[in-house]
C-alpha cells in the first residue's frame, strides 16, 4: 500500500491546525524532532504555519460568505450583489407632497363669459417649488401639469375668481390642479471624454443622488439610463395631441399620454458605490452604423476566417459582437452634462401650507395669437400650496434593509410569470397613461369549429386574456377607450416573457338596483335603521371593493342588513338589472343567472356594479 | 566505597541518534536549521526562546516569554523580583530543569541586562548567560 500521508482537510483554526501539524511531525519525522513543547524553539515554526493556515481559512471563509448576499457583511459588496439581482439600493428616502396648482384664467367674455381655455398653462416635469420657512429646501413636480386635462384622476378644478367690477358676469377663473412633487435640487456637472474608449465610466461624487434627469453631450445628443446596457428601449411618453398621433388624441380625454418604445444606442447605467457616489458607465460602442447592420448573423459571423469543411466544428468567440452599439455608444471626444436631482432627509418633511416660494418653472403655452398682456396676468398668477404636510423624507437604506430588499426582489425579477403579476401590472399603469380600474387575468380559450364534430370551447395554452374596464370622470364603470389598451399593451410588453401572448378584452359590466325591505324593533327609529340599513348595503357595494367575474350572495346582503342595529328581521331583498341610458349599455338576466341564492356573472368577464347608489339602492320598512 | 554520582539518562539521549529539535542560532552555513541531539542541547535552546521571548509575543500564548526587555527601565536595582519571576515562571514551561541561580545586573549607563542563569538537567550542570539591551538580545 502506497504510503499516503494522512493530511486532515476540515481543520480551519489555529489549535486544530497546530495540533494537527503536531502530530503529523511525531507521525512523519519522529526521527527528526521530537520536543514539542511551548518553549521549544520549532514549535514557533509550528505554530506561525497554523497562524497562516488560519488567516487562509478566514479569507477563505470571508470569500465565500461575501459572495452570499444572505450572509455578506460589507457594504460595498451587498450594493454589488444587491445589483447582480435586480435591485437598486436607495441612499436617500425623498420627502413627497401632493402640490395644489393654480392658475387664472380669464374668461372669453360677452355674451358667455366662460373660460378660455386658450390661456391654459402647461408646466413642465421637474420645476421646482421652494419651501417659505427653509428656503433652501425645494421640491421638484413629477408630472406635467397640464390646465386643459381634466379627468377623473386628473381633475381640474375650476371656480369663479373674480367678477367685473360691478357685474355678476365672471372676468377671472381660478383652476387648480394637483401634482405629486419630491424633495430634491437639481444639480449639473460635466465630464469631458477624449478618445474612444470602451464601457467608459464617470463618477458623481455627491451625497444624497436621487436620480440622474439627463445626460447631454456636446451636440445635444441625448443619452438614456436603462437597467441593464444590454436593454436597448426605453419607455418614452408624448402628449396625446393631434399631431403626436392622429389617430388616439380623440382620447386625450382619458389618457393624456402615449406610452412607446424607444430604441436608444445613446445609454447608460448607474451605480452606486460603497461611499454612495453614483456610477455612470456607458456603453462599448465606437461606430455610428446602426444596430441592425451589425448583430450577428450568418453574412458577418467569422469574417476573416477560411471558408470550408473546417469550419463547420470552428468556436467563435461571442464577444466579437460586443464591441458594436448592442451595449450602447461610447461617448468619445465630447463633453457631457449630467443634470441630477439630490435631496431627500428628514428636514424635506415640512407642515401644510409651507411649499410654494420663489418657483423655477418651465411654462408652454398653445399658441393661439393669444393677448399678451393677459397672458403675462396668467402666468404671473400660478401659486403652489401644499395642503398636507409632506412626508416620507428620511436617511437612505441601511445596509440591512438593501440585502433584505435585494432578497425580496429577485424571486419576480420585474417580470410577469403568474395571472397575478399581470394583474397587479395592469393595475400599476401610471394614470397619465389611462387608468385601469378594473382587471381581470384568465386563461385564453378558443371556440373551434369542426365540420365533423359539435363545436366546442377549449383552453388556450399560448394565450392569456386580461379583461379590462375604466372609470369615468365620476368614477363610474365605463369601457376601456382602444388608447388605453394601446398603451396598456405597451406597457405590458416590457414585462411580459417572450413566450407569453396577450389578448386584451374589454369586460362587462351590469348595473343593478337593490330593493329591500325590513322590519324594525319597536324601539328603533324606522327611518334612522333604514338609512343604516341602507349605508351598510351601498358599502357593501362600493366598487372599489367588488372584482370582476365576483358573485353577488343573497345570503351576504340579508346578513349585513339583519347585523344593523334595531333590524328586527329582512323580509326580502331583490335584484334587479339596469340598462340603457345612464346605465351600461348591457343589459343581464339576473333571474336566470341566480343558481341557490347566487347570481353568477357571465361567462365572459363581468362586474355588477351599483352605478348610482344614492338612487339605486332602495329600502322600505314594513309594518303589520 | 566512594559516592558514585547518580546519573540519569533521557529516554531519548540514548540508542540511536535522534534529532530532539533545533537550535536557536540559525547561523549553519550548510542548513537553515541546526539540529539537537540531545536533552541538554535542547533544553538550554528552550531556556534561550524562553527569556528572550517578551510576553504578548507569541500567537494564543500571550504569558510565554521572560519578558526581560520590559524590565530594562524598571527602577528595581536588584532585580531580585524579575529573577523570582523569572524562577516561577521558567519552572511551570521548562519542568524539567533544577534553577540553581539566577543573577541579573543591571547596567544603567549602557542599558543593558545581564542575566545569568545556572541550572541542571538530568543531574548535569550547566549555564546560561544573556545580556539584554535596548537594541539587541544577545548571548
Amino acid at each position: 500500500m502506497a504510503n499516503v500521508p494522512d493530511i486532515k482537510y476540515f481543520d480551519k483554526d489555529f489549535n486544530t491546525l497546530k495540533q494537527d501539524l503536531i502530530n503529523y511531525a511525531r507521525t512523519y519525522f519522529q526521527n527528526n524532532y521530537m520536543d514539542f513543547s511551548p518553549s521549544a524553539p520549532g514549535n514557533m515554526f509550528i505554530e506561525m504555519a497554523a497562524y497562516i493556515g488560519d488567516i487562509l481559512s478566514f479569507y477563505t471563509d470571508t470569500q465565500l460568505q461575501e459572495t452570499l448576499l444572505l450572509y455578506a457583511q460589507e457594504r460595498k459588496n451587498i450594493i454589488a450583489l444587491a445589483y447582480a439581482l435586480g435591485y437598486r439600493p436607495k441612499i436617500t428616502s425623498v420627502s413627497t407632497v401632493n402640490l395644489d396648482v393654480y392658475q387664472l384664467l380669464p374668461s372669453d367674455g360677452a355674451p358667455n363669459y366662460a373660460p378660455d381655455f386658450r390661456y391654459t398653462l402647461r408646466l413642465g416635469k421637474n420645476s421646482s417649488v421652494k419651501s417659505i420657512s427653509k428656503p433652501n429646501i425645494t421640491f421638484i413636480t413629477q408630472d406635467l401639469v397640464n390646465f386643459r386635462f381634466s379627468s377623473s384622476f386628473d381633475p381640474t378644478t375650476i371656480t369663479i375668481y373674480q367678477y367685473y367690477t360691478g357685474t355678476t358676469n365672471p372676468q377671472y377663473y381660478l383652476l387648480k390642479k394637483q401634482v405629486e412633487a419630491i424633495s430634491g435640487q437639481i444639480k449639473t456637472t460635466t465630464f469631458n471624454f477624449g478618445n474612444p474608449e470602451q464601457f467608459p465610466t464617470v463618477v458623481i461624487n455627491d451625497s444624497n443622488i436621487i436620480q440622474v434627469l439627463s445626460v447631454t453631450d456636446s451636440e445635444n445628443n441625448q443619452y438614456y439610463e436603462v437597467p441593464y446596457l444590454a436593454q436597448d428601449t426605453i419607455f418614452d411618453e408624448t402628449l396625446n395631441i393631434s399631431m403626436n398621433e392622429p389617430n388616439y388624441y380623440n382620447d386625450n380625454d382619458n389618457a393624456c399620454f402615449l406610452l412607446r418604445l424607444k430604441k436608444v444606442d445613446r445609454r447608460f447605467v448607474t451605480r452606486f458605490n460603497d461611499d454612495n457616489n453614483l456610477l455612470l458607465e456607458f456603453g462599448s460602442g465606437v461606430t455610428s452604423s446602426p444596430d441592425e447592420v451589425i448583430i450577428p448573423n450568418p453574412d458577418n459571423v467569422g469574417i476573416g476566417l477560411v471558408d470550408g469543411i473546417s469550419k463547420l466544428n470552428m468556436a467563435y468567440d461571442p464577444s466579437n459582437f460586443q464591441y458594436t452599439n448592442e451595449y450602447g455608444v461610447a461617448p468619445s471626444n465630447t463633453t457631457l452634462t449630467v443634470t441630477y436631482l439630490v435631496g431627500g432627509g428628514a428636514e424635506a418633511n415640512l407642515p401644510s401650507d409651507d411649499i410654494g416660494l420663489g418657483s423655477v418653472v418651465n411654462i408652454t403655452v398653445d399658441n393661439f395669437n393669444l393677448n399678451n398682456s393677459i397672458l403675462t396676468i396668467v402666468e404671473n398668477s400660478l401659486r403652489f400650496n401644499n395642503p398636507e404636510p409632506s412626508s416620507g423624507g428620511g436617511p437612505g437604506e441601511t445596509t440591512e434593509q438593501i440585502r433584505l430588499q435585494a432578497l425580496a426582489n429577485f424571486p419576480t425579477q420585474n417580470r410577469n410569470v403568474t395571472k397575478a403579476d399581470y394583474l397587479v401590472r395592469a393595475l400599476s399603469m401610471p394614470a397619465k397613461f389611462g387608468y385601469i380600474s378594473k382587471a381581470y387575468v384568465s386563461q385564453n380559450y378558443l371556440v373551434a369549429n369542426d365540420t365533423d364534430k359539435q363545436n366546442f370551447i377549449t383552453n388556450n395554452p399560448l394565450a392569456l386574456s386580461i379583461c379590462v374596464l375604466s372609470t369615468d370622470i365620476n368614477g363610474k364603470i365605463t369601457t376601456t377607450s382602444n388608447t388605453i389598451k394601446q398603451n396598456l399593451k405597451t406597457y405590458l410588453s416590457y414585462h411580459k416573457m417572450a413566450s407569453d401572448a396577450i389578448i386584451i378584452k374589454d369586460a362587462y359590466y351590469a348595473n343593478i338596483k337593490i330593493n329591500f325591505d325590513i322590519s324594525v324593533l319597536p324601539a328603533y327609529n324606522s327611518q334612522e335603521v333604514l338609512t343604516k340599513a341602507i349605508t351598510e348595503i351601498q358599502n357593501y357595494f362600493n366598487i372599489d371593493k367588488w372584482q370582476i367575474n365576483q358573485p353577488i350572495i343573497y345570503s351576504n346582503i340579508y346578513n349585513l342588513i339583519g347585523a344593523v342595529k334595531g333590524v328586527q328581521s329582512v323580509i326580502n331583498v331583490d335584484i334587479t338589472n339596469l340598462a340603457g341610458g345612464n346605465y351600461s349599455p348591457y343589459s343581464y338576466d339576473i333571474k336566470g343567472a341566480t343558481k341557490q341564492g347566487v347570481i353568477y356573472p357571465s361567462l365572459d368577464p363581468m362586474i355588477f356594479e351599483v352605478r348610482f347608489p344614492d338612487t339605486d339602492i332602495y329600502g322600505k320598512v314594513v309594518t303589520y | 566505597m566512594l559516592n558514585r554520582p547518580a546519573y540519569r539518562l533521557n529516554p531519548q539521549d540514548v540508542g540511536q541518534k535522534k534529532g530532539i529539535g533545533i537550535n536557536v542560532l540559525f547561523n549553519n552555513n550548510t542548513n537553515v536549521f541546526n539540529q539537537t541531539f540531545t536533552t541538554k542541547e535542547q533544553v538550554k535552546s528552550n531556556l534561550i526562546n524562553y527569556i528572550l521571548t517578551d510576553k504578548g509575543e507569541r500567537f494564543f500564548n500571550p504569558q510565554f516569554g521572560g519578558n526581560l526587555r520590559a524590565s530594562l527601565f524598571e527602577p528595581d536595582t536588584t532585580f531580585d523580583s524579575v529573577a523570582a519571576r523569572l524562577e516561577t515562571e521558567i519552572i511551570a514551561f521548562i519542568p524539567n530543569i533544577i534553577i540553581r541561580d539566577i543573577i541579573i545586573k543591571k547596567q544603567s549607563d549602557l542599558n543593558l541586562i545581564n542575566l545569568v542563569l545556572e541550572y541542571s538537567i538530568n543531574n548535569q550542570n550547566d549555564n546560561l548567560v544573556i545580556n539584554v539591551s535596548t537594541t539587541n538580545l544577545s548571548r
